[in-house]
């Protein structure tokens, strides 16, 4: 495991939200971790992992959402080192992004982290968050027109909800536009991105990068 | 470990003159000791479905295989032992009768197919009492009973014949938050330690959620059918 994960995660088990951010914030200033390995290496794998040895269930939900308050605070610090990346970087692309999850789906961090790795592609990402309401969006869509929907879905019981989700969508796109999946609730089968009517299932940087550069190209 | 239902080409249409098809090509099949759930909007042709998979009704057209038997083939008597035999149903509504106490009502579907209850039998009754959580109050009148005891009630008569699969239909329709939460709970512990297949219909997502499978009906076609 990398150094940097053994490190976070001693913090991260206790809870110590403070030590925790202060030693990710200091990777970042100091240039030790990109973002791409920061989510990828150390904060994705910290929220799918997490731990609950306790005895009462209600004390792991419990624990689980305090972690993921740790996770969403580093995330939304480095925002700042999202834009320096992207500007390093140097890539500009003119595909708009719409990242969300569909209605009643609550864990949104996945999407906020592909929200950043749009970003660092040199999209244009918006990012709507949880629980997006069906009818909200196809308004928003009309005035968006976006390039790419990326929708997150971590609970696998919102994947009903899911595809009526891409249905609507469909139905008032009027220009092309790819609806990609990915989340925890796609994990055990990835089938089930065709079979809900997503174009493609994303999990990594390596894979949004691939479909900004197609998009580029077409 | 095998099917133990499946479902066929089933159409189901209701009326001679006027006919309204609420069922269009189900196919589907479950395997013994899964723990499913179907869920769609009212008037989706899920309890329908429910009805026709426990022989309570016939499809117009298409077969039903239960452990690999065709049912459309038996008579009405056949079908009445088969439920008897390897189908317990918990509805939304319990149907306990009131003038029997709880434990009564648990030996009903053993009392009328083998008409006298042995010493064995009531044991076992009392043992699924117990695993309802309900042996305190097993001699109550069932109707001095609160909604969620009756429907773990209900739950205990379904088993009583040891059915392999339970086939529920919104059993969780009339009860509050917490009691939802425990008729999910004993239905999951039924079917790991007894390895009982259950297919519930549902329209709650705290149900639907937690099932190993998931099948969306949508205007009589399987909309969407979802494994964990």
């Amino acid at each position: 495991m990398d150094e940097r994960a053994l490190e976070f995660q001693k913090y991260f088990n206790d809870e110590n939200k403070e030590q925790a951010v202060s030693y990710i914030l200091r990777l970042l200033h100091d240039k030790t971790i990109d973002i791409v390995s920061l989510y990828e290496l150390i904060l994705a794998p910290s929220l799918n992992h997490i731990m609950c040895e306790h005895e009462d269930e209600r004390i792991c939900i419990w624990k689980e959402h305090i972690k993921s308050g740790i996770v969403r605070t580093i995330v939304e610090c480095a925002y700042p080192f999202v834009m320096e990346e992207r500007k390093m970087r140097g890539v500009k692309s003119s595909i708009t992004a719409v990242i969300l999850c569909p209605p009643e789906e609550y864990h949104d961090i996945g999407a906020r982290m592909a929200a950043d790795f749009f970003t660092l592609c040199g999209c244009d990402a918006i990012f709507v968050g949880s629980n997006t309401p069906y009818h909200d969006f196809h308004h928003a869509i009309s005035m968006i027109h976006p390039d790419i929907i990326a929708i997150s879905v971590s609970d696998y019981y919102n994947l009903v909800a899911t595809k009526r989700m891409i249905e609507e969508i469909r139905s008032v796109l009027t220009k092309h536009c790819q609806i990609i999946v990915g989340g925890c609730a796609f994990q055990r089968n990835r089938q089930t991105a065709i079979k809900i009517g997503a174009d493609d299932y994303v999990e990594s940087f390596a894979d949004i990068e691939r479909i900004v550069r197609s998009g580029v190209t077409e | 470990m095998g099917t133990i239902m499946e479902l066929k080409n089933i159409n189901k249409i209701y009326g001679t003159q006027i006919q309204t098809q609420v069922l269009y090509d189900i196919n589907l099949s479950f395997e013994a000791g899964s723990f499913n759930s179907i869920i769609g909007q009212s008037g989706s042709g899920k309890s329908t479905l429910l009805n026709i998979m426990g022989t309570l009704d016939r499809p117009t057209t298409g077969d039903v295989f239960i452990k690999g038997v065709n049912v459309n083939e038996m008579t009405d008597n056949e079908l009445a032992d088969i439920r008897n035999l390897l189908i317990g149903f918990v509805f939304q509504f319990h149907y306990l009768l009131p003038e029997f106490t709880a434990i009564e009502n648990v030996l009903m579907p053993y009392r009328i197919r083998n008409q006298k209850v042995t010493k064995e039998v009531k044991s076992k009754a009392e043992e699924y009492m117990e695993l309802v959580g309900l042996s305190q109050v097993r001699n109550n009148p069932s109707s001095k009973m609160s909604g969620g005891q009756q429907q773990r009630t209900a739950i205990a008569r379904a088993l009583i014949n040891n059915p392999s699969l339970i086939l529920a239909d919104e059993p969780t329709g009339n009860l509050d938050s917490d009691s939802t939460e425990n008729i999910y709970e004993l239905m999951r512990d039924i079917n790991q330690k007894l390895g009982t297949t259950f297919i519930i219909i549902t329209h709650d997502r705290r149900i639907a959620e937690k099932a190993d499978r998931i099948v969306e009906i949508k205007d009589g076609k399987i909309n969407l059918d979802l494994t964990k």
